[in-house]
């Protein structure tokens, strides 16, 4: 089975959205809330300025601090890595919402907690998520993190630099950034260095 | 006019049925909120709406809007129209499409069973209908048309799942919005008619 | 007793009702009532149809997916050349404005008796509309001339409305904001040095080049997508990358040098490059044997415009000037400076495009790999019709005739504007004061086709004023737009999902032909650009050049003229043909690119001279900002298009609101602080505001930037009222540019006046549910 991750390289993103804009609409999410941000960190005095573009989204953790949390089980990882919420089941008592420490999930106002699948529906036919097939800038691969071949293999092999968020809290995100601008990594959020 | 006049004289002991009610005032609904035209300008000026109102208030217990007796000019009127549920520099206030307030978008998720519901009761727009399948005014003749099928559950059912819930706020907004008065007035009545009717 | 049944209100045989019993109406399935999340889209029956976007003038292929009657999602398809599979934010957020419930519905005839601006319409039929509008055409015919008319039109059916109909109706007024308000200067100063316009998309050569200059041309934030796509490969490739800019843009952010060059003093920068590879020699000799005359002239013209010189006024460092002209030099001809798009800056605009096209002619990379290539235009035949009384004059952004032999016709009068600038394509801006004052002869009336009236043209009191006095205004449009609320009659335009549009013909290195149709029904009464335009001109006597039955007969005949159909068309989308990119091409076929009057590329232009303008680049200083007050700079937002796309809920929840950009010291000194309110208050005490302030690093001290399209102020404008500020609103004045007839916009000084409070704003989401 392949175990589905995805890479963002920040040298390549110019932050101009098209992803959160595509998210949104492939996957209905309403108004108000969403599975897929940008954050732009501006640093340095002028004229030695530098700008940190970085896409967030659920991270598709290794350990993810949302499932086991979670009362009713809605809250699952599918067999290839993708950690899912199932509407039915799930109870929108936001254990999960609390428990994420990358704000990714939100509730639904439709009464069920949702985030990004990684558009698994787009993955059952072969596809890539939308976020990935609309960058213009092609900042985005996916695929078989297992699979050595695979673009978001490659991509992560060929870069200067590989980071992933809050590293502190022992989540392995299947979602990392490459090539991070400033010389520290990446930014936190919040805080200029 | 004998069932006008059994409306009017309610007070009198005629056994007037809130699904009656429900039926005039999805009528008046239907009239009302639809591109104003002949239709429109002849129940106005007839007295004929007015009466129709008049013997609603009498069942709700409420004051009769004074807006059906003594409207404003026809061109206002219908720029009014157009003001409040068409089109107006900047967004208008008050869409007239039962879906929006739970989708928050046109055409979406509520539109679809709206029009399967209405599909399986054997009801569809006509072809000259230019407008969205949850327009106020389709969704009350819908419930107007089931009432003459005598079907009087679905025609309930029909209103009370979609076209009453949402129809506190819509009255408000028009109130708020209208410079005419006369949709103002009236929305608000047929809010609390029913209201009444499905509380 | 129940009461039998009875009608309550008898409706007159007049009106249908909406509603019909039809028992046998195909059984859908119900959705299941109590399930939480309803079934997703992509989970029904889904089908696909190839057309090309319109939420900017770039015009990508999409795939829009449709099902239940409904688009759902866009995406760009492969085998298309602009999309290649990916689309920027607006071309993914288009979807939201085709069902925008604000949208424009049904024709609406302003109520008489009401005045313009007010607002006041009521609704009727296409018939009623069409007959009002054509009534007014034809009776300014009568009094003042078919000439009286004005058209102004953008977006896909200016084909229509910009170049079809008012060539048949025969009147030259004819304005596209595309190109007075945008491209022309670097149009006019590339067709008489080059002998060919650049026309879109820019004729780049991205995929071969090593070393790019942007002159403030702020690509990331301006996502015209296959640019985009191209200007990142590149980067990836390992090309280098400077940007002259007084921002850091996001461009810059990306650069291995960010020059943050002094507002207006762009022409000095350039003039000391060409010092720079005159006098060190580091010029392509061949190439300009080759291929140039002039550059004797070229080269003492430029002699004591050295780096230092720049330096002084420029702001930039001298050894930072030389170095970047000699890095050019190193990678000729593989190094570039790209033309940008919106060149319309201080008036003198063509003088600075020439001084960058002479640049990259001395690398010796027009018309070779690395460079710019030879763009051409697809081969498609018209649909038969008689000759136009007029030729179409207005130019656009999609290729030029900015200097072409116009045919005078002397049957007719030249537009209002010839005369008042060098080029011969018409300047909207300067089409206006003709409908104020009279001269050089009545315009009395005007159609507005997707233009936006008061966010695009400057002095916005003045086109107001312009439009009080029309006998006839009419708008065709697909939102209710300020400007379009003061039309007489407003005819309302199917979205881009939902119609045909005539054939894009794109030029390139393999230009192609793109297919427009429709993947929905129009809602409401909307109609197609092309059926209101055949509408009109049947009713004004234009059958001869409306004789197709239907635009499908129409598309069908153009497209048989290259072997194809619509038929086979309609599921390739886009039709790619070859091209002759380089020099080398035309060689081959003995053909010469350079359509000068020398049959070079003219270094030195005599044409200038003999019309009276500067025959080699000069720098003008700019007007300095009065003490106290900035240069108003403006741009874009990656995911807003000009101010069309302010109520589309979707692009502004990702950015909802502008600010007003103030260097971080200057902010400090005044006083203010990021999310501090403040009015803009131009020269002319025009006020604009409340808007916030961007305390940044990433700024010049001597100017403020605001992304343009912001400020929309009609009466309960639910998602956009009260949001930002507009800088069009605040340009009471331009500064015309002689020879392209472009409309120069850097030119407003504004002051920050503290203190404006805070506006008290609807949270987006709540405006985003649309309803009551």
């Amino acid at each position: 089975m392949p175990r589905f991750g995805m890479a963002i390289d920040l040298s390549a993103c110019v932050g101009c959205a098209a992803c959160a804009v595509a998210c949104k609409l492939e996957n209905e999410v309403p108004p108000g809330v969403g599975r897929l941000w940008i954050r732009l960190e501006e640093y340095g005095t002028f004229p030695n300025l530098g700008m940190e573009y970085r896409p967030e989204q659920c991270l598709q953790c290794d350990d993810p601090p949302c499932v086991p949390v979670c009362p009713t089980g809605a809250s699952h990882v599918n067999d290839d890595g993708v950690v899912l919420v199932d509407a039915e089941t799930c109870i929108a008592c936001g254990a999960c919402i609390a428990a994420c420490p990358y704000d990714a999930r939100y509730f639904d106002p439709r009464g069920f907690v949702s985030k990004c699948t990684f558009c698994e529906h787009r993955l059952a036919v072969g596809r890539v998520p939308a976020c990935v097939e609309t960058c213009p800038t092609v900042a985005r691969t996916f695929g078989d993190l297992d699979d050595p071949g695979s673009d978001v293999s490659r991509a992560i092999r060929a870069a200067r630099r590989v980071d992933v968020l809050k590293p502190e809290q022992g989540t392995h995100p299947k979602l990392v950034y490459l090539n991070a601008p400033a010389s520290f990594g990446l930014h936190k959020e919040g805080v200029l260095p | 006019m004998e069932a006008l006049e059994s409306l009017v004289n309610y007070g009198s002991g005629v056994d007037v049925t809130s699904a009656d009610a429900l039926e005039a005032a999805c009528q008046v609904v239907a009239a009302l909120y639809r591109s104003p035209g002949e239709g429109l300008r002849d129940d106005l000026y007839s007295g004929r709406l007015g009466a129709v109102s008049d013997a609603l208030a009498v069942w709700a217990g409420v004051d009769a809007p004074r807006a059906p007796h003594s409207p404003p000019a026809w061109d206002r009127l219908r720029a009014a129209y157009v003001g409040l549920f068409v089109s107006r520099a900047g967004g208008v206030p008050a869409p007239p499409y039962v879906g929006l307030v739970h989708d928050r978008e046109l055409l979406g998720p509520r539109v679809r069973r709206l029009r399967a519901e209405l599909a399986g009761l054997g009801i569809r727009p006509r072809a000259e209908w230019h407008e969205l399948p949850d327009h106020l005014a389709a969704v009350a003749e819908a419930v107007d048309l089931l009432m003459e099928q005598g079907r009087v559950a679905a025609a309930t059912t029909l209103a009370v799942n979609h076209l009453v819930p949402w129809f506190d706020r819509f009255a408000e907004a028009v109130a708020q919005h209208d410079e005419s008065g006369f949709y103002g007035e009236l929305t608000t009545f047929l809010h609390t008619v029913l209201s009444e009717v499905a509380p | 007793m129940k009461l039998e049944r009875r009608e309550f209100l008898k409706l007159s045989a007049a009106s249908v009702g909406a509603m019909m019993l039809a028992p046998d109406a195909a059984a859908v399935k119900l959705p299941n009532p109590l399930a939480r999340a309803p079934e997703a889209w992509y989970r029904g029956q889904v089908s696909t149809v190839l057309s090309y976007c319109e939420n900017c003038f770039w015009k990508c292929g999409v795939r829009a997916y449709v099902s239940d009657g409904r688009v759902w999602k866009v995406d760009g398809y492969a085998e298309n050349p602009l999309s290649r599979g990916r689309l920027c934010p607006r071309g993914q957020g288009a979807v939201a404005q085709t069902y925008d419930p604000d949208r424009l519905k049904r024709p609406l005839v302003r109520v008489e008796g009401s005045a313009r601006g007010e607002g006041k319409y009521r609704e009727a039929s296409w018939d009623e509309a069409l007959s009002i509008v054509a009534a007014g055409m034809l009776s300014i015919k009568e009094r003042y001339g078919s000439e009286s008319m004005a058209f102004f039109a953008h977006g896909s059916g200016d084909s229509w409305f910009g170049d079809y109909l008012p060539a048949a109706w025969a009147t030259p007024n004819v304005g596209k904001p595309s190109v007075s308000l945008c491209t022309s200067p670097r149009e006019t100063a590339s067709q008489w040095t080059f002998g060919r316009g650049i026309g879109s998309p820019e004729p780049v050569d991205w995929e071969n080049t090593d070393y790019i200059v942007l002159i403030g041309h702020h690509i990331g934030e301006d996502t015209h997508n296959t640019q985009l796509q191209n200007f990142s490969q590149a980067l990836k490739r390992g090309a280098r990358l400077v940007v002259v800019d007084p921002r850091f843009s996001v461009a810059a952010s990306k650069a291995d040098r960010w020059l943050p060059i002094k507002p207006g003093t762009d022409t000095a920068l350039l003039l000391a490059w060409l010092n720079v590879l005159v006098s060190e020699e580091r010029y392509d000799k061949r190439y300009v044997d080759a291929n140039t005359v002039g550059f004797e002239r070229l080269a003492s013209h430029v002699a004591p415009f050295t780096p230092e010189w720049a330096a002084g006024i420029t702001d930039l460092a001298a050894a930072d000037i030389r170095a970047v002209a000699r890095e050019l030099a190193g990678h000729a001809p593989r190094a570039v400076l790209p033309p940008g798009r919106h060149t319309v800056w201080y008036g003198n605009d063509t003088q600075r495009m020439r001084a960058l096209y002479l640049v990259n002619a001395l690398l010796g990379n027009y018309g070779v790999p690395g460079g710019f290539y030879l763009a051409q235009p697809p081969y498609i035949g018209e649909y038969p019709h008689p000759d136009f009384p007029l030729a179409p004059a207005s130019g656009g952004c999609g290729g030029a005739s900015a200097a072409a032999e116009q045919t005078i016709d002397l049957n007719y009068r030249q537009a209002v504007d010839q005369g008042v600038f060098f080029a011969k394509t018409t300047a909207i801006q300067e089409l206006i004061p003709a409908m104020i004052s009279g001269e050089p002869y009545r315009v009395a009336g005007l159609v507005a086709y997707g233009t936006n009236l008061f966010h695009s043209i400057p002095d916005v009191a003045r086109t107001k004023q312009a439009l009080q006095k029309l006998d006839l205004y009419v708008a065709i449009d697909v939102l209710p737009m300020d400007h379009v609320m003061w039309a007489d009659v407003i005819l309302p335009e199917a979205t881009y999902l939902e119609r045909y549009d005539d054939l894009a013909e794109v030029s390139g290195k393999t230009p192609f032909i793109e297919l427009r149709q429709p993947a929905v029904e129009p809602l409401w009464d909307t109609k197609p650009g092309w059926w209101i335009a055949r509408e009109l001109g049947l009713r004004l006597g234009l059958d001869a050049y409306f004789d197709w039955p239907d635009i499908e007969a129409y598309l069908d005949t153009r497209l048989r003229t290259i072997g194809s159909s619509l038929a086979k068309a309609k599921p390739q989308g886009t039709i790619v043909q070859g091209g002759r990119p380089y020099l080398t091409d035309w060689e081959a076929r003995h053909l010469n690119p350079f359509a000068t009057p020398s049959g070079k590329i003219e270094l030195y232009s005599q044409t200038f001279a003999d019309a009276g303008f500067a025959p080699l680049p000069v720098y003008e200083p700019p007007e300095e900002p009065p003490a106290g007050s900035y240069r108003l700079l403006y741009g874009r937002s990656p995911v807003h298009s000009f101010a069309k796309t302010q109520n589309n809920w979707l692009l502004m929840e990702m950015h909802g609101n502008n600010a007003v950009w103030l260097n971080r010291s200057e902010a400090r000194r005044l006083g203010l602080s990021t999310g501090d309110y403040v009015w803009l208050e131009n020269e002319q005490g025009v006020r604009e505001g409340p808007v916030a302030v961007f305390a940044t690093e990433r700024l010049r001290a001597d100017c403020v930037y605001v992304v343009h399209g912001f400020g929309h102020r009609a009466p309960d404008m639910r998602i956009a009222n009260g949001r930002g500020v507009s800088d069009v609103a605040l340009m009471s004045r331009y500064r015309l540019d002689p020879i392209s007839g472009g409309a120069g916009m850097h030119v407003t000084f504004v002051k920050l006046i503290p203190g404006a409070p805070r506006p008290r704003l609807p949270r987006l989401e709540k405006l985003a549910e649309r309803s009551v």
